[in-house]
């Protein structure tokens, strides 16, 4: 039979309003089995759900789901009557007769009709199973029928007018837009900036030549940009919202099925779990759910073969004998964390470090060495495996392989908690490329960085009586608490060392329930960006979410609040004492980049200046061993930084090396007092750490 | 006096004209891979030609601080943002004659992105493909091979990826 177009499309509707409806009735069993069977509204909810699916299935001519949901109805009305617990085979059966409806109704949705090679024989025998039992077990007194829908509500024709069908890719392309729309307008606002800044100049003139016309112009066109500017920023404002409600579910559609998945998986290995999830009303992008959906149904499922002990073990060890499995979800600026863990056994670190040995992957001394992050990373090796069978639910070693791929697909990363004997927790990084998030703009050195405003909890200007040294740091008083007190320089590598100024900008950012005070050299305001993820070559490093693009295309990198206060966490922040610092002072980054891999790899820590200024003031709070300064230095001039090194008291005796692409620069720069001069040509990375140690040593000698 | 063609004469010109022509092309686009090669300090480099996806001028880059050494930063790309590597760091330092100031745009496999400094804007030129092939095999192994383009000129075949992994891509800071 040929199946017309528009028939074809009412199928695919309803596709998703099955699938809506088993979720709901799915929800309901599970409920029911969980022991809310005193609640007949969840009976009640079933039934209708089988009715409508059964009706509509009816009605687009798919008769064998039709008749499908009705034996289903019949178990569950039986079940009803006869005071039968729908749990245990009443449940299986009802929620396989679910999956197999919705699978039909997917096959349908591609030809038209259920294919006649698609057998029900099997599920329908399992739904006779369970009637004869439950109506041969415990016949009794009848319900009252379960009320029913309006058919007319339910009708799947009637669903055409209600949505549109739109192609992801034109819905991404129109966030692509809006994006791109809220950078323009941020251009706008700078080139309404300039403008009044010409304003300002020609007020100045105006004093002289009375040439007051032009000004008063140019200050009318000023406003109306700002008008427009403001116009612009609330359409798209209410573009991005709109973006967001299409584009966007709750993240309940990805969580609320591993209940399900729980519940099956404690069937098939006779453990008991029960499911929390938290965070579940957070919107998403669908891609991004539909993209995590397999990694999390696996790590619930690992949470569940792993991790959560039988019934019997764990009233041995003194646990409640139901696991504890939690998901959940949580919003970062444009970071999603997704945890699962659970209370059960822990990663087994030795029983991983024996299966590598087994494997061959690492020799048993190197086994006894690695440490608990190499022994989490072997879990996500393909293969890898910790259970010595393969069963139905687990053992095979591709699981977290899986997961690993699909987050890094997704851009993002796991990170592995652990205690023995007391649980795991999996926490899954992606980032939301999904519209913008408002971010604090925040100074340190020449460099400016967001901070997610989420994570910002107050500002203060630094007092001298607020500042309380300890050996773990400084500690900032603020109000009644006492909080670590950084400096983001120093955090990020940046400068060494910091010596507190007196009005100094500090933001105190709190991150779930720790607090940081993360001191700045200015606060740059905030705006609201478009936060992307890192490229991959840099996503291990943790310290940002991301990066997002100025008025003028100059890139801000979003710094990870967990980073921040993680890293005020370690007990000694200050400049390590051993090793060997240089600052190298060059306008080209790309040389700096080969300054730092050449002297890095020897041990050398290298810091890095790209303006004399900057470089005097780094000196100013830090210690070096040396200094290695390009003669050329964009508007400066590294022979006249070396004269004024030497011509300050605590950088007098301080090793200059003086770096040229010209030889003709010797003369000078050695009369200026450089240690030594040499030619960028002959700067291998040997010969540049020979030259710089050759240099200590003259000076130690 | 003009001479005159007879209809034979201009039958064989013309015939051994498209055997010229037949000839030709087909050899040099079934024999030939096209490279983008560029300088820096005293090597040249190249990338198959169809990786690259363009040259700009090195600016509005982002240093990321505590990123590894070869990473020079983050800039964005045709509205994704992508990483700028240090290409002399990758192959380890040998020295410069000026500070590269071009960055190559290419294709790293399954439309990932990202950039790699020079010191000019990339040219194209021609391998013989079974030239390309054994370099590019080289090159799999340990991230550049060297190639003979001709009796004088040498060039390095690089294979980014491999460099970036025995560079070390990760951090853990």
């Amino acid at each position: 039979m040929a199946t017309s177009a528009a028939l074809l499309a009412v199928i695919r509707d309803f596709s998703g309003e099955a699938q809506e409806l088993c979720e709901g009735a799915t929800r309901a069993i599970l409920a029911l089995e969980l022991g809310s069977e005193g609640d007949p509204t969840l009976y009640d909810e079933v039934a209708r759900s089988l009715h409508t699916l059964k009706g509509s299935a009816g009605t687009l001519g798919l008769s064998p789901l039709s008749d499908l949901a009705h034996r289903a109805e019949d178990l569950l009305v039986a079940s009803r009557r006869h005071r039968a617990p729908a749990r245990g085979d009443v449940a299986d059966a009802l929620l396989a007769a679910l999956d197999a409806f919705l699978a039909g109704v997917r096959l349908a949705s591609e030809t038209g009709e259920v294919p006649a090679s698609y057998s029900l024989d099997e599920v329908l025998a399992r739904i006779e199973h369970s009637r004869s039992r439950v109506e041969g077990a415990t016949p009794e007194g009848g319900e009252e029928p379960v009320k029913e829908a309006p058919p007319s509500a339910r009708d799947p024709m009637s669903r055409i007018a209600e949505a549109w069908r739109v192609d992801t890719a034109q819905v991404v392309s129109l966030m692509r837009d809006v994006e791109r729309v809220r950078e323009l307008r941020f251009r706008v606002d700078r080139r309404r900036l300039e403008l009044d800044e010409v304003a300002a100049r020609l007020a100045e003139r105006e004093r002289d030549d009375r040439s007051g016309g032009v000004r008063h112009q140019v200050v009318s066109v000023s406003r109306g940009l700002r008008a427009d500017a403001e116009e612009a920023a609330d359409t798209i404002a209410s573009l991005e919202q709109g973006l967001r409600s299409i584009s966007t579910l709750p993240i309940r559609t990805l969580l609320d099925p591993l209940h399900r998945a729980v519940r099956d998986l404690c069937r098939q290995t006779g453990k008991e779990a029960r499911l929390s999830v938290v965070g579940e009303e957070l919107a998403l992008d669908r891609r991004v759910l539909e993209a995590l959906r397999g990694p999390v149904v696996q790590l619930i499922r690992n949470s569940i073969a792993h991790g959560v002990e039988t019934p019997e073990i764990r009233v041995g060890r003194g646990k409640h004998r139901e696991g504890a499995v939690v998901a959940r979800a949580e919003q970062v600026g444009n970071t999603l964390f997704l945890t699962i863990e659970d209370d059960g056994n822990g990663v087994d670190f030795d029983r991983i470090r024996r299966v590598a040995v087994d494997k061959s992957l690492v020799t048993a001394d190197e086994a006894s060495r690695l440490d608990s992050p190499a022994l989490v990373r072997m879990l996500f090796r393909p293969g890898f495996s910790t259970l010595s069978d393969v069963s139905e639910t687990s053992g095979r070693g591709f699981g977290l392989d899986v997961v690993a791929s699909a987050v890094e697909d997704l851009r993002g990363r796991v990170d592995v908690e652990s205690v023995a004997g007391q649980g795991s927790r999996f926490v899954v990084t992606v980032p939301i490329e999904l519209g913008s998030s408002p971010v604090l703009l925040l100074r340190a050195g020449d460099q400016v960085f967001g901070l997610p405003m989420l994570a910002a909890e107050s500002g203060v200007a630094l007092r001298d009586d607020q500042v309380i040294a300890g050996r773990a740091g400084a500690r900032l008083q603020h109000g009644l608490d006492v909080v670590p007190l950084r400096d983001l320089g120093v955090l990020l590598g940046l400068r060494q060392r910091w010596v507190w100024q007196r009005g100094q900008p500090v933001v105190v950012l709190r991150h779930k329930g720790v607090r940081l005070a993360l001191a700045v050299d200015a606060v740059a305001g905030n705006l609201d960006l478009v936060v992307r993820p890192m490229p991959r070559e840099v996503r291990d490093v943790s310290a940002y979410l991301g990066a997002a693009a100025l008025a003028l295309g100059e890139l801000v990198l979003v710094l990870n609040p967990a980073w921040v206060v993680g890293r005020s966490a370690a007990a000694d922040l200050s400049p390590s004492d051993h090793g060997r610092r240089v600052l190298v002072v060059d306008d080209s980054i790309t040389a700096r980049a080969m300054y730092r891999t050449a002297l890095e790899s020897g041990g050398w820590t290298v810091s890095a200046a790209s303006t004399a200024a900057q470089a005097l003031s780094l000196l100013a709070h830090s210690v070096y061993d040396a200094v290695l300064v390009d003669v050329v230095l964009g508007e400066s001039d590294g022979v006249r930084l070396t004269s004024e090194l030497r011509a300050r008291r605590e950088t007098r005796s301080l090793p200059v090396v003086l770096v040229s692409a010209r030889s003709t620069e010797r003369e000078r720069g050695l009369a200026a007092g450089a240690t030594l001069f040499l030619e960028k040509r002959d700067c291998t990375a040997q010969f540049l750490r020979e030259k710089l140690e050759s240099v200590l040593a003259r000076g130690a000698a | 006096m003009s001479q005159v063609l007879r209809a034979e004469d201009v039958a064989r010109v013309l015939a051994r004209r498209a055997e010229r022509l037949r000839a030709l092309p087909v050899t040099s686009e079934e024999a030939v891979v096209w490279l983008a090669q560029f300088p820096l300090a005293d090597e040249v480099y190249a990338v198959p030609l169809e990786s690259l996806r363009g040259a700009i001028p090195l600016r509005l880059v982002r240093p990321v601080p505590l990123s590894v050494p070869h990473v020079i930063g983050t800039l964005m790309f045709q509205g994704e943002l992508i990483a700028a590597l240090s290409l002399a760091s990758l192959v380890g330092v040998r020295g410069w004659r000026s500070d590269p100031a071009t960055l190559v745009v290419v294709e790293v496999g399954s439309g990932h992105v990202c950039a790699i400094d020079c010191e000019a804007v990339p040219r194209p030129i021609t391998l013989a493909k079974t030239t390309f092939e054994a370099a590019a095999a080289r090159a799999a192994a340990v991230g550049i091979a060297e190639v003979s383009l001709d009796a004088r000129t040498l060039i390095q075949l690089v294979d980014l990826p491999k460099l970036v992994a025995i560079a070390g891509g990760g951090h853990g800071h």
